[in-house]
């Protein structure tokens, strides 16, 4: 008995020496480090401040009832439960949802398609489309909005002149107040805006097979379609999915373009309402602080799904 | 026989990149047609689809509705600040993370940094906007400045850079010539990293210049607006100007065009280099 308890004294004496000894060394080594934290300091103070912290208060206040002034009272899940009750709010989510698939799948398509054509087809001039097709992200979003809603406009939108040619008499489509349409009009703003940027990521991507694969796998007999089926897509597999992430999360998050389609209204039936602008919505024109707060941790844990199952798609894959 | 149908097929790609070139570059073509084109020719059907001679008229009428020219001024003076403050901060929390690899903490301000790239800036929009109120920042240009500066892919992707152009026997070396480590900062590193810089400086400027839900959070007064938010305000209020609105936003892309063109490998970098490494 007694040597045991002599023994765990032992133990413990000799467990807490390291303990301070390791305090002590962690304190030297900061302190030799001390630059370290001089230099990082700058950034990590903006961000805990303008980043952090309001992520952080973001999260308690969407269980609360405030505007803004005053006390917030806690609601507990109340917030969630009205929202999860919201026609409005399951309009946004779902619409949110069509705008970020419909505009993903097609833009990241289109891209491939160009870089695959570039690529293997067109010997000069590859310069020249990088610039022309990456034209438009020169253009903010809020003023590429302005530039859709009056080609589209319904008296003298190029657009409805346009179809005014294949059928006899004027074509008076209005588009934006349209609920069919207003979707994808946004779609398609984020498809000439962003169709350049991904078609030189997958340029940059297709450069690096080399033509030899290609060749062994003609030799071996395989058709055109089986090459893009087998070789080039599992190639390109790692860039693809990097676009589809950056592709995701703009999409969850898209603001500027309905807003301006719509003129801050969210369109005919709230048709061309997104999350982010039906966030706006209750945080600065309802000041409905714990609602909004509410649906800011409801995108940012979309965004977060998004990303974890494209980083683990990712890390099987490689 | 052979042969023709292999031009054919080469012919194919070939027209259908121009027809799409052509379709892309369209919208930014109208829009300068536009701006020269009169408010009621604009409005007439079927649409001018070639240059006018009213230029002038839109120019000053313009002006007359809105203060483009502070507008423009703002954006310009916004962005010029935003983007040499985000160098300054992101390249020297760079220089830490890039020679202080082995400081107690490193992974886990490293991990801070690298995880909250993805996070969405609305996340915590709410508590945001009371900071900058309390700050006294509601109608100010300081809160599109300054919070802008706490760029967490900044920070990544200079880090990446600085390790791929810096040596590290460059830093120890330098220490041993006595140069202080503010020292190396500013005259070793910075002019080796100059490239990276400049392709920060180019995303930073453009996300700035192309800002729109910032500046309609905090904004009130016309004066203070940048140029998105001028001009999406000019449509909502005078819903008839085309010509002008298309004028407003001719001139403000611009000099960015021209800029691209000349600098586009620049801007290429700038805009794609993030998501390639």
């Amino acid at each position: 008995m007694d040597r045991n308890v002599i023994v765990d004294k032992n133990v413990i004496t000799q467990a807490s020496t390291i303990d301070t000894t390791k305090k002590i060394s962690l304190l030297r080594r900061m302190k030799k480090y001390k630059m370290f934290y001089f230099f990082i300091a700058p950034f990590f103070i903006l961000f805990a401040i303008f980043s952090l912290f309001p992520i952080i208060a973001s999260f308690f206040i969407g269980f609360t009832e405030w505007n803004g002034m005053g006390t917030p009272e806690w609601v507990g899940f109340e917030n969630y439960i009205r929202l999860y009750h919201d026609p409005v709010f399951i309009k946004s989510l779902l619409n949110t949802l069509y705008i970020w698939f419909f505009s993903t799948v097609l833009t990241l398509g289109l891209a491939f398609i160009l870089a695959f054509m570039v690529n293997y087809y067109i010997r000069r001039a590859k310069g020249f489309y990088r610039v022309v097709f990456l034209f438009p992200l020169l253009v903010a979003p809020a003023l590429t909005a302005v530039m859709i809603s009056v080609i589209f406009s319904t008296n003298s939108g190029i657009m409805n002149m346009f179809l005014s040619f294949f059928v006899e008499g004027t074509v008076k489509i209005e588009w934006l107040r349209s609920e069919t349409w207003i979707k994808p009009l946004i779609v398609l703003i984020i498809i000439w805006r962003w169709t350049g940027y991904h078609f030189i990521l997958f340029l940059a991507g297709l450069q690096t097979i080399s033509s030899d694969v290609y060749e062994a796998a003609k030799i071996d007999g395989a058709s055109g379609g089986q090459i893009i089926r087998k070789i080039t897509l599992p190639l390109m597999l790692p860039i693809i999915m990097v676009s589809v992430l950056t592709a995701t999360v703009g999409g969850i998050q898209i603001f500027d373009e309905p807003y301006v389609l719509t003129q801050g209204s969210g369109g005919t039936n709230d048709a061309g309402l997104s999350m982010a602008m039906y966030l706006y919505q209750n945080a600065f024109e309802y000041f409905d602080f714990g609602i909004a707060s509410a649906q800011s941790y409801i995108l940012f844990a979309l965004i977060l799904i998004f990303t974890l199952i494209n980083s683990r798609f990712l890390r099987n894959r490689t | 026989m052979k042969k023709a149908s292999m031009n054919i097929r080469k012919l194919i790609p070939q027209i259908f990149m121009v027809i799409l070139s052509v379709i892309f570059v369209f919208p930014i073509i109208w829009m300068f047609i536009l701006s020269t084109n009169s408010r009621e020719d604009v409005f007439r059907f079927p649409p001018p689809l070639l240059p006018g001679d009213e230029l002038l008229n839109n120019f000053n009428r313009l002006l007359e509705t809105i203060p483009y020219f502070s507008n423009l001024w703002n954006s310009v003076y916004v962005s010029i600040l935003s983007t040499l403050l985000i160098l300054f901060v992101c390249s020297f929390a760079a220089y830490g993370f890039a020679r202080f690899t082995d400081a107690p903490g490193y992974k886990w301000f490293f991990y801070i940094v690298v995880g909250s790239i993805m996070v969405p800036p609305l996340a915590g929009i709410v508590p945001w906007f009371m900071e900058i109120k309390s700050l006294g920042w509601i109608d100010t240009h300081w809160a599109l400045i300054i919070p802008a500066a706490a760029y967490p892919f900044g920070v990544f992707w200079m880090i990446q850079y600085s390790k791929q152009a810096v040596p590290a026997e460059l830093y120890e070396s330098a220490k041993l010539d006595g140069a202080s480590e503010l020292r190396i900062y500013w005259q070793i590193v910075i002019p080796l990293i100059r490239p990276g810089l400049g392709a920060l400086a180019i995303l930073s400027f453009l996300n700035s210049w192309q800002s729109f839900q910032t500046p309609l959070i905090v904004l009130n007064s016309e004066e203070k607006f940048t140029v998105p938010l001028g001009l999406t305000n000019l449509t909502t209020q005078f819903g008839t100007d085309v010509s002008g609105v298309m004028l407003g936003t001719s001139i403000s892309i611009l000099p960015i065009f021209i800029a691209f063109i000349f600098a586009s490998k620049h801007f290429i970098e700038g805009l794609t280099n993030g998501s390639v490494k």
